[in-house]
């Protein structure tokens, strides 16, 4: 049992760290910054990713990669948070679309797509969800109607975060109603450009989701990724990314929500409650055990296992102390969950309300639990 | 990074899975009998006490996290045995630079006295009485320990408690005076052994009642597909893997002297403290009727999981520890 980086991984660490540091000299906090301010620096991050050969770190050179493995993408991720720096605007791309497209693309979907997603010209976003299929996906509805030369795609798609900006989209719609709920469904890589798309404001006042309308939208069968029919399969690979390109950030986040009730109680004189004192004790025994957690799981998948259901109890664990943090936050006195009227006051508020989304995004708290009933447990499916 | 466990753990595991097995059933008979060391408890000593020793202090260089994957086994079966005691009584002398032969070749059994009553962690200094001594009869010596010190003595003024759990028999003692000597992390590598236990029980326990939920039938369904019976259980799924991945890093911190090693102790044995009561107390809500009698079998891992949430120092007594360091680490 090690849990030290070894000499290879410590200098790569070294490498990433010193040139994020450069590379945010310029770039301010973003945690007090206005939605539209902060998704200007994304972009502008996304590009100096892009020049400095950030991106695409473990894909093949071939493709024009950097041949490196997923573990110094963990690393490169890991290293970002730790700077605060800004999230991607194409990170979607970067993490799910790519790396998706590299597993089941032919030839000629690989070398139309992949290099605009690191040159950063093409962002992307990830229509899955659906308003009436929201944790059970493949009842999805949104459907593709054979046409010569490729689809006529029908539907709408909800809580997609970066639709606005992107344009390509991983579509998922059903090709085949007749067919078994999940061989129905096929993964699509649409043009965006007759997608209608319209803002949805979350509980915080952001706007990082949408919703999206599809009305007769064309998809060319060279567009079809994976063969029609597989889409589930190539969806499963997508959200497999997905965990995996956070398998190092979650326990920085969860570090940095215990840091901030720490500063707050101090500021306002509540650290010196026991209560206080035991609750940050409670708070920090969960982020450290989301970040051995995190270790664990690396150093599993390193030796050839697939990330297991326990992932599901790091994600539950991970949003129960942010949540828990942030709600800390807003309760550590009589008005501050009250009165906004300062920039603080109203900060922690959005954080607060951000949180609670962690526990509803990538997987409902309530699928993760079925996971660890069904799988961990061998309990049968309750749904 | 190799955060794996090594296929001698996995060995570890397997071996004294086997050894448990053979004690099937004996962890109840203690309801109704007087505790004695159980005859597993004979092989545990003698070819498992070298267990997460140094060679510096006369071990054979195996590393805490052997110790505590052993350890966790024995909880996971709720054996009724003094090996645990002794483990952590050796490590608690593991800095001392004592010659420790014979409690690593199993010849003496020891058993340690380190909490002390009014107090709810460790003590700063070395007090003359103790409590919560586990296994104390048939014990050759016994390891008293406080903030500035260990000793090996044979202590006055025993006397036998009535332990909540009855496989893990607790005394009262006074301790000798004399010399002391150096604690080093004995006091941290002592309180992770109960962890490892912890860590076990709630496994042990999270067994139990998944096997239950499995096979109960209830509204012609097994209760395991409600989901306020899975729930319940992931959750405690969730709360034990936890405990047990701090309680692993904890032993690699303060094997490798990390500069949070004392913090990550604290944290390992409450969240383990945590992590065992919550999923005993669920292996009962989950059995039922059946979980509340005497009969049936839940009610022994929540007095194992008590009996070592309070001893080594308690649960909220760590936790607040933890929140300390935190802070003390964030200024």
């Amino acid at each position: 049992m090690d849990f030290e980086d070894s000499a290879d991984e410590l200098r790569f660490r070294a490498e990433a760290a010193t040139w994020i540091a450069e590379a945010m000299t310029d770039i301010p906090d973003q945690e007090p910054l206005p939605q539209a301010e902060r998704e200007e620096w994304s972009r502008l991050w996304q590009d100096r990713l892009s020049a400095g050969g950030w991106v695409g770190l473990s894909w093949p050179a071939e493709v024009g990669g950097r041949g490196m493995d997923a573990l110094s993408q963990a690393i490169f991720n890991e290293e970002c948070a730790k700077a605060g720096a800004p999230y991607p605007l194409n990170g979607v791309g970067m993490m799910l679309a790519g790396p998706t497209i590299l597993t089941h693309g032919t030839e000629e979907q690989k070398a139309r797509y992949l290099p605009p997603i690191l040159d950063g010209q093409e962002y992307w976003c990830q229509g899955f969800s659906e308003p009436g299929s929201g944790s059970d996906l493949a009842s999805l509805r949104t459907s593709a109607k054979k046409v010569d030369g490729g689809w006529i795609v029908n539907g709408s798609k909800i809580w997609t975060s970066n639709a606005h900006h992107a344009t390509k989209c991983m579509l998922l719609v059903r090709t085949d109603a007749e067919a078994g709920k999940h061989a129905g469904i096929s993964y699509l890589l649409a043009d965006m450009d007759k997608f209608k798309v319209s803002s949805l404001v979350m509980i915080n006042g952001d706007t990082e989701f949408n919703e999206m309308f599809l009305d007769d939208v064309f998809v060319a069968d060279e567009d079809v990724l994976g063969g029609v029919g597989n889409g589930w399969r190539v969806a499963l690979t997508t959200l497999a990314f997905e965990r995996g390109s956070m398998a190092l950030n979650l326990w920085v986040w969860a570090r940095e929500a215990v840091d901030r009730i720490i500063e707050i109680a101090t500021e306002t004189g509540a650290i010196e409650d026991p209560a206080v004192i035991d609750q940050i004790g409670a708070l920090h025994c969960d982020a450290e055990a989301v970040r051995v957690g995190s270790m664990r799981m690396v150093g599993e998948t390193r030796a050839g296992a697939a990330p297991g259901p326990e992932t599901s109890a790091l994600k539950s664990l991970w949003a129960g102390v942010v949540q828990n943090a942030n709600r800390l936050a807003v309760q550590l006195d009589g008005t501050s969950g009250v009165l906004l009227d300062t920039e603080g006051a109203a900060a922690r508020m959005r954080r607060y309300l951000r949180a609670r989304a962690h526990t509803i995004e990538g997987g409902t708290e309530e699928v993760q639990k079925s996971i660890l009933a069904e799988r961990v447990l061998d309990l049968p499916r309750s749904r | 990074m190799r955060a794996t466990f090594t296929q001698d753990q996995a060995d570890i595991a397997k071996t004294v899975e086997a050894i448990a097995a053979s004690a099937e059933g004996e962890t109840r008979s203690f309801l109704d009998a007087p505790w004695r060391a159980p005859a597993i408890d004979a092989t545990l000593l003698s070819d498992f006490s070298v267990l997460g020793v140094p060679e510096r202090s006369g071990g054979v260089d195996s590393s805490l996290v052997d110790l505590m994957v052993a350890v966790e086994t024995l909880g996971r079966a709720l054996a009724p045995t003094s090996f645990v005691a002794h483990a952590a009584a050796v490590q608690l002398m593991v800095d001392s630079g004592a010659d420790l032969t014979a409690a690593l070749d199993g010849s003496a059994r020891w058993t340690y006295a380190v909490d002390e009553p009014g107090l709810t962690g460790w003590p700063t200094s070395l007090g003359e009485q103790k409590t919560l001594v586990p296994c104390l009869a048939g014990a050759d010596a016994v390891v008293a320990a406080g903030g500035d010190g260990v000793r090996l003595v044979q202590p006055d003024d025993v006397r036998e408690r009535v332990s909540f759990d009855p496989s893990r028999p607790m005394s009262d003692l006074r301790v000798p005076a004399g010399e002391s000597l150096p604690l080093g992390r004995g006091l941290q590598r002592a309180t992770l052994v109960a962890a490892a236990e912890m860590c076990g029980v709630a496994q042990g326990a999270i067994a139990l009642a998944g096997g239950h939920a499995r096979s109960r039938q209830q509204f012609g369904r097994v209760i395991g597909s409600f989901q306020g019976v899975a729930f319940q259980l992931a959750e405690a799924v969730a709360q034990a893997k936890a405990a047990w991945d701090l309680t692993v890093h904890a032993a690699w911190a303060v094997e490798n002297d990390k500069p949070e090693a004392d913090m990550q102790v604290h944290a390992a044995k409450a969240s383990a403290g945590r992590a065992a009561v919550f999923a005993a107390e669920r292996c009962i809500q989950v059995h039922g009727g059946m979980g509340i009698t005497m009969e049936a079998d839940p009610h022994l891992f929540l007095r194992r999981a008590m009996v070592l949430d309070a001893g080594l120092g308690s649960a909220s007594w760590h936790r607040r520890r933890v929140g300390a360091l935190r802070i003390a680490g964030s200024r």
